[in-house]
């Protein structure tokens, strides 16, 4: 029998078969897409809400692939008994030089069947074939499968051993076009296709038509193509713009200097289509500020104990010990290093150009300052060097600030990126209260140092 | 792979570089704040002494004929009667006068009512200096002034004293009892009839000018007699301080003596009961410092003070409450 007359007494049988969908196959459908968009949806929310609970629901996702994975594996067919493997791809295995295409349902479209084909009396696996409808259009080699079964966590990859095991059956039974059902039943064993299994397989319509489905939903582009975690640390360069009493302006901008800050934290983020990014945080910044002071005339009180003898009338003596306070005037010098310490919420959306090994990125968001603690000393209006908590001077909360970056990154293998990111923190608001002196921001420029990895 | 070591270095100086703070105080040894020390004699120029010339108040004058003498009339109902030719030289003269009619005064001028370790109850003092031709002149030895003032109430008991600024105390000052008072009475009673009524105080015959005053000496009823010791923070010396025991119910102030071996201020011979009250004016720098304690004087009693900061008229005000 040549392949058209194999192809033509399927036809003949099969031409006019068209195979029922269930009732409930469309609601289900409905179900299953409503699913994935509050899927989305609340990753969004865990996103910004918390990165911890994001990054446990990513691990939980993997676990779930890594079962199908081993379940897949499991459903492998033994290839001792004359079984091949099964693919949740619904390949089709040919060993044949040609492959023989079935087409058991006029309207499905195995868009992702694959054929692999065998050299005729060949114990290698020659190139698979991608099946569209009716007749094999597409070749792949097998990297080429491995890199789709890759991207598809719900398809197993298709070993090679697999299919070098089928070939000796293959060889044997000289006919090889073997539809694999989902149950991983052989459907065709032999060379000639006999009513009744032909009749068995278009009872299987129903899981075959499933089965279409899956393999479309797998075929569509996710909305989230990557999830990353990425750690980074930024050496800081603090701009204090500070308002107010001129005077006080002065003497205050002549002890404070800014000094070198950092800034580190965590991001979890996701790849939205192929460019967007959306990321949100938790980060930590100091802000380091040199307070050098000196006051003339200054003074200081010491804590001094006097003893004194005390020889009465009778020349009777007594020693008593007063306890006093010593003031000395002299010099103070005093140099301390300020540190505005903030915790911050970073919520960073951005743009990242496609790329296999260097990626450009622009990244724009806000800064939501969680708590921000200040220790050192400050300029009291007495021009009076004092603590910086002691008169209450800066705000615990200091809003919002507004963040642009410029990111570069490089890819170092297949989960881990280094990327580097100048950026600009811009305060919205004063970290000062109102009624003080003086008002202050302090906005910063940076340059992020990191390292991302991609789920 | 290389990277990850790179990126390890520049994490690693991020958080290492911590900076050491530094608070340094220079004490500045010409300021006098700083000197703590105390001295056994004080000098003329010493802060201490500072205080009496600020707080002093200026003297009353008025001009007279020293030929033919003149009785001058001064505030506070004092009136002077300067005989004529009483003076080494006639002409035009001038008469300055102060009166120290307080327990306030005596202190404000350093002038505390004791001869030698004794205490003087005082009916007020007066220092009187006549100039001619911008000079002293001193009375003649057979001349005497008389001075009449007002007080609450007559002593009998009052002599007169004259102030002896040569010897060696701690003010330099000392009250000597007048030699006149063997042949005649210095210091008696006077009165005056007025349209409202009578007026009294005392009528001193003075044969020198400078500083006079109308005491006695204090008894104390033979009470037991003790120590008084007063104790100040370290910044306060016998340089800067003067302390003063001022007794509440008799015009009579004595100044403390400061012991630079065991820094502190004592007064000797002090009436076991009395109540006193310790008062401390310091001047350091520019800035002057005040304290009183009210004390029933026990025995070998210490009492500490505390002096703050305040201005010159603060300081006055109080003093001129005592």
């Amino acid at each position: 029998m040549t392949e058209n007359q194999f192809d033509e007494f399927f036809r003949k049988k099969l031409g006019d078969y068209s195979s029922k969908v269930p009732e409930d196959m469309w609601q289900r459908i409905k179900q299953k897409k409503d699913r994935d968009r509050t899927f989305v949806i609340l990753l969004l929310l865990l996103l910004i809400i918390t990165g911890g609970a994001t990054s446990y629901f990513i691990f939980s996702s993997k676990e779930t692939a890594n079962a199908n994975l081993a379940l897949s594996q499991k459903r492998s067919v033994d290839n001792s008994g004359n079984k091949t493997l099964l693919n949740k791809k619904h390949e089709t295995i040919t060993t044949q030089k040609d492959s023989v295409n079935l087409d058991h349902n006029n309207n499905s479209v195995d868009v992702n069947a694959t054929t692999i084909k065998n050299g005729s009396n060949s114990e290698t696996v020659g190139e698979v074939k991608r099946i569209d409808n009716k007749s094999a259009v597409t070749s792949f080699s097998n990297q080429s499968k491995k890199e789709i079964a890759g991207r598809n966590s719900n398809v197993t990859n298709l070993s090679q051993q697999n299919v070098s095991a089928n070939n000796a059956d293959s060889l044997k039974s000289n006919f090889s076009n073997k539809y694999i059902n989902p149950d991983g039943e052989t459907a065709l064993k032999n060379a000639e296709l006999s009513p009744s299994t032909i009749q068995k397989d278009s009872l299987k319509k129903e899981k075959n038509n499933k089965q279409v489905y899956k393999v479309e939903k797998n075929n569509h582009s996710p909305i989230i193509n990557n999830i990353f975690i990425e750690a980074y640390a930024s050496p800081d360069i603090p701009v204090s713009r500070t308002s107010g009493n001129s005077a006080y302006l002065q003497h205050k901008d002549s002890t404070s200097n800014m000094q070198l800050s950092y800034t580190f934290g965590v991001r979890v983020g996701a790849l939205i289509g192929e460019h967007l990014v959306i990321k949100a945080g938790l980060q930590y910044s100091q802000v380091n500020e040199k307070f050098n002071y000196t006051k003339k005339n200054a003074t200081r009180a010491v804590p001094v104990v006097v003893q004194r003898t005390l020889p009465d009338a009778n020349g009777v003596e007594r020693t008593v010990l007063d306890t006093s306070t010593l003031i000395q005037v002299g010099s103070q010098y005093k140099l301390n290093y300020n540190h505005y310490k903030s915790f911050d919420l970073p919520l960073i959306i951005g743009y990242e150009t496609a790329g296999e090994r260097y990626k450009a990125s622009f990244n724009t968001g806000i800064i939501l300052n969680i708590k921000t603690t200040y220790k050192g000393d400050i300029l009291d209006s007495s021009l009076n060097a004092v603590d910086v908590n002691s008169k209450n001077f800066y705000k615990s909360n200091t809003g919002m600030s507004l963040y642009f970056g410029l990111g570069l990154s490089t890819k170092l293998n297949n989960n881990f990126q280094l990327f580097t990111e100048p950026y600009i923190r811009y305060r919205l608001s004063n970290m000062t209260h109102s009624n003080d002196a003086f008002t202050q921001k302090i906005n910063v420029g940076g340059l992020s140092f990191g390292l991302r990895y991609n789920f | 792979m290389k990277r990850y070591p790179l990126f390890g270095i520049i994490t690693l100086i991020f958080f290492s570089c911590s900076k050491e703070n530094s608070n340094e105080f220079v004490t500045d040894p010409g300021n006098p704040y700083n000197d703590t020390t105390w001295v056994k004699t004080i000098a003329a120029n010493s802060p201490v002494n500072e205080i009496f010339q600020i707080l002093s108040s200026p003297s009353e004058d008025s001009s007279f004929d020293a030929t033919n003498g003149s009785l001058i009339n001064f505030s506070n109902n004092v009136e002077m009667t300067l005989p004529a030719n009483a003076f080494n030289a006639g002409g035009k003269a001038k008469a300055e006068v102060v009166f120290l009619k307080t327990k306030g005064d005596m202190i404000r001028f350093g002038k505390p009512t004791t001869s030698g370790d004794k205490f003087l109850i005082s009916g007020g003092a007066f220092h009187i200096n006549v100039s001619g031709n911008n000079q002293s002149l001193s009375l003649q030895n057979n001349k005497q002034i008389v001075i009449r003032y007002i007080t609450s109430h007559i002593d009998p008991q009052m002599t007169l004293f004259y102030g002896d600024t040569t010897v060696n105390s701690t003010d330099g000052f000392t009250w000597i009892a007048s030699p006149d008072t063997l042949n005649t009475k210095p210091v008696r009673g006077w009165y005056k009839r007025l349209d409202t009524g009578y007026i009294y105080g005392y009528e001193i015959l003075s044969k020198k000018c400078r500083w006079i005053n109308c005491d006695h000496y204090a008894d104390f009823n033979n009470l037991q007699r003790t120590k008084v010791f007063s104790t100040l923070p370290a910044n306060f010396t016998n340089k800067n301080t003067a302390v003063f025991l001022v007794f509440k119910d008799i015009f009579c102030v004595g100044r403390m003596i400061g012991d630079a071996d065991n820094h502190v201020f004592f007064t000797k011979d002090v009436p076991i009961g009395k109540e006193i009250i310790i008062v401390s004016v310091s001047k350091i720098g520019n800035d002057f410092y005040l304290d009183h304690q009210q004390a029933t004087v026990t025995d070998n009693i210490n009492v500490q003070l505390s002096p703050e900061k305040k201005t010159e008229q603060e300081v006055i005000d109080y003093l001129n409450t005592l």
